[in-house]
């Protein structure tokens, strides 16, 4: 059977509107594992739907990259602004690398505080 | 004060109430009065956290703390940089994206309504309890250096934020405190700058710096385990880590600074900002202190900082407090020498040690005389005298800056208190709108009605915040008051949120009673235990998680079921 694409796109981009708002997908609302029984989205850990990655039940298309969010569309639930999704990369190329720096600076910090109240303190 | 110093803080007046005003005519809704439409740049949010944070309380209250017992304190802010790492992670996308107004209107999604309730009141209690005293601070500097009543000092401060945080809303506060947190900056530069031009000729920085450390002045790190102290390595990586998670993380008054950022990506970037600049920042603002001791060993101290003991002491006791005072400059005047006398055989290599012990015996020998006048004090008070480290900044300044830099400190000082009232009022009245008004009262009206209730909403917390300030000053330690208050509320509150973010099998029963658990576990700690303050947050967050786990387990069935994972 055919699949339908665009229609498939636009069913997807509908529900993702949804679901970013829809307290049904947030953690321990009780519906969070619902979405894939209607082929939607797969919640993540936090229980919100991933921004990116999409699965699809059928095997002609298994994963379609929905591009970020739109800036400052509404929501059609609620009337309030969608918030928007990442968008530039940030210090260190990622946001792991730039964490890691800054639990290694919190180190070096308190290294050179205890060299003070070694070095300087009686 | 001086013309140029009345200029300055006169533009500065001007300015926020300008600045104020300019935002407030696009404020039409909800979103705009409280989120400011959520279009703002993270330097911009950053700083607004920064300031938000940084009252007068940290430039009066930390710098006289610093001056009177050293650099401890800063061990409770070293957590902080990694606290901004956990909250990337977890709390601002989660809020964020769940396009919340408050924190703990996710609650609601999460639980039930009820938790939400509660713990938005508890926010409520403790920011309400906390925001007189932030109030109180500039009051005690303003008394000092005009000679102003505190009442009087309040009522001016409180009005002006009051005014320009109702006209202009959050995104006021927030382009507001960024300037003001700039101003800050420069006063701390200025402040070090100004007490290293004051000591004398031949005595370096370096000099001071040892002179500190002879006294223990540099005690930024103690490794000691005793839970009964505060400021140890200890209490300030456990209890500092869950005070400013709680604080960051649940207090509305922050959450509501990083949710105008325009992306997710802005949110964090404001808070790594702050993970870098905090540490260092309050490091140089104790060094004030520290620098301060220093300096009042080459310039008679007042043997009151607070000029209305000195004023008691004068009239009720005039033999006595003249014969304290023949002893604290016979001191002082020993004090002085044997400093010169130690850092000279410092750097000529004489017996440095021998002068290091003459010089420890000199300022126990002031050290007496301090205790000799608190004695007085306290018998003609009938109480204990408050803490005077909180008089000790306003004190050098109002004697030693010079024309133009005592305007500037001025200025800094009322922008660190009214950023912070600001950012606190309009997260109060937030709460209140958000969480009580629009959830109960009137959950559909216009956005003018809700702009209108909003503005009224504020005005009332700042003037209960006003009010209430006016009775602030029976408190002690100032940074201390502030901080034991919130953390009653702030370890709790926690503990809810976690449950809710990693605690998958939670429920809104588990939520609920594990709160009030919570509740109660801190308060008999803080009855029965003589552990720090500190650690009431790490109490209250690790009860309520786990007797919400406890309960949720009981209960499955009541309230919301489970999170189901792929």
């Amino acid at each position: 059977m055919p699949i339908d694409k665009e229609g498939l796109k636009a069913r997807i981009i509908g529900s993702f509107e949804t679901a970013t708002t829809d307290r049904t997908h947030l953690p321990g609302s009780g519906t969070a594992a619902e979405p894939i029984a209607c082929g939607i989205c797969i919640p993540r850990w936090d229980g919100f739907p991933a921004h990116r990655t999409w699965a699809l039940s059928g095997a002609a298309l298994s994963v379609v990259n929905i591009p970020a969010m739109s800036n400052r569309s509404s929501n059609r639930m609620t009337g309030r602004k969608v918030p928007e999704g990442e968008d530039s990369p940030p210090p260190f190329s990622t946001w792991n690398r730039l964490y890691v720096a800054v639990i290694v600076y919190t180190l070096v910090l308190l290294a050179a505080l205890y060299w003070m109240t070694v070095a300087l303190n009686r | 004060m001086r013309p140029a110093d009345w200029i300055i803080v006169i533009a500065y007046f001007a300015y926020v109430i300008w600045e104020g005003v300019r935002h407030g005519r696009k404020n039409v809704n909800l979103d705009d009065y409280f989120r400011g439409q959520r279009s703002l740049r993270w330097w911009t949010v950053g700083l607004s956290v920064m300031a938000t944070q940084a009252s007068a309380i940290t430039y009066i209250g930390t710098t006289g703390q610093s001056y009177g017992s050293g650099m401890s304190f800063i061990q409770v802010y070293l957590p902080q940089p990694l606290v901004m790492v956990v909250l990337c992670l977890t709390f601002v996308p989660l809020f964020y994206r769940a396009n919340v107004f408050t924190a703990y209107e996710y609650l609601e999604r999460r639980f039930d309504a009820r938790t939400r309730s509660l713990t938005s009141f508890l926010f409520l209690m403790s920011r309400g309890l906390s925001v007189s005293i932030v109030l109180y601070a500039p009051s005690i500097v303003l008394g000092v250096i005009f000679g102003w009543s505190e009442v009087t000092t309040i009522l001016v401060m409180g009005l002006t934020t009051i005014a320009y945080t109702t006209v202009g809303g959050n995104k006021a506060v927030i382009m507001v405190d960024a300037k003001q947190m700039m101003l800050m900056f420069a006063g701390i530069f200025v402040a070090i700058g100004l007490l290293v031009a004051r000591l004398p000729g031949g005595f370096s920085l370096s000099d001071a710096v040892h002179l500190a450390g002879v006294t223990g002045k540099w005690n930024n790190v103690d490794l000691s385990l005793d839970l009964t102290n505060s400021y140890t390595l200890l209490s300030g990586m456990l209890g500092g880590f869950f005070l400013a998670l709680s604080y960051f993380g649940c207090d509305q008054s922050q959450v509501q600074r990083y949710l105008t950022g325009r992306s997710i990506t802005e949110s964090r970037l404001s808070l790594i900002f702050n993970a870098f600049v905090k540490v260092p920042m309050q490091f140089l603002i104790l060094a004030i202190g520290v620098l301060m001791f220093v300096f009042y060993h080459f310039e008679k101290p007042p043997l009151n900082f607070n000029e209305s003991y000195k004023r008691l002491l004068v009239a009720r006791a005039p033999a006595e407090y003249a014969e304290l005072e023949r002893n604290h400059e016979a001191a002082f005047e020993g004090r002085r020498r044997a400093a010169i006398a130690l850092e000279q055989a410092r750097s000529t290599g004489g017996n440095a040690e021998s002068e290091v012990r003459r010089y420890l015996a000199a300022q126990e020998a002031l050290r007496q005389v301090s205790d000799s006048n608190r004695s007085l004090l306290s018998k003609f008070l009938g109480t204990t005298p408050s803490a005077e480290i909180n008089y000790v900044f306003p004190s050098f300044l109002l004697h030693y800056a010079p024309a133009g830099v005592l305007g500037i400190m001025i200025a800094v000082i009322f922008a660190a208190a009214m950023s912070t009232f600001s950012s606190e009022i309009n997260s109060l009245a937030s709460a209140t709108v958000i969480d009580f008004y629009k959830r109960y009262c009137l959950p559909e009206a216009t956005d003018r009605h809700y702009l209108l209730v909003s503005r009224g909403v504020t005005v009332f917390w700042g003037l209960f915040a006003t009010t209430a300030a006016v009775f602030a000053g029976r408190l002690g330690s100032l940074i201390e008051a502030v901080n034991k208050v919130g953390s009653y509320f702030y370890g709790p509150i926690l503990g809810v949120f976690l449950l809710a973010f990693f605690a998958r099998r939670s429920n809104a029963a588990g939520a609920f009673w594990g709160l009030l658990a919570g509740e109660v576990s801190v308060l008999a700690v803080a009855y029965y235990s003589s552990i720090s303050w500190l650690y009431y947050n790490v109490v209250g967050a690790a009860t309520v998680v786990l007797a919400g786990s406890l309960i949720s387990r009981i209960s499955q069935g009541v309230g919301s079921r489970p999170v189901a994972r792929e």
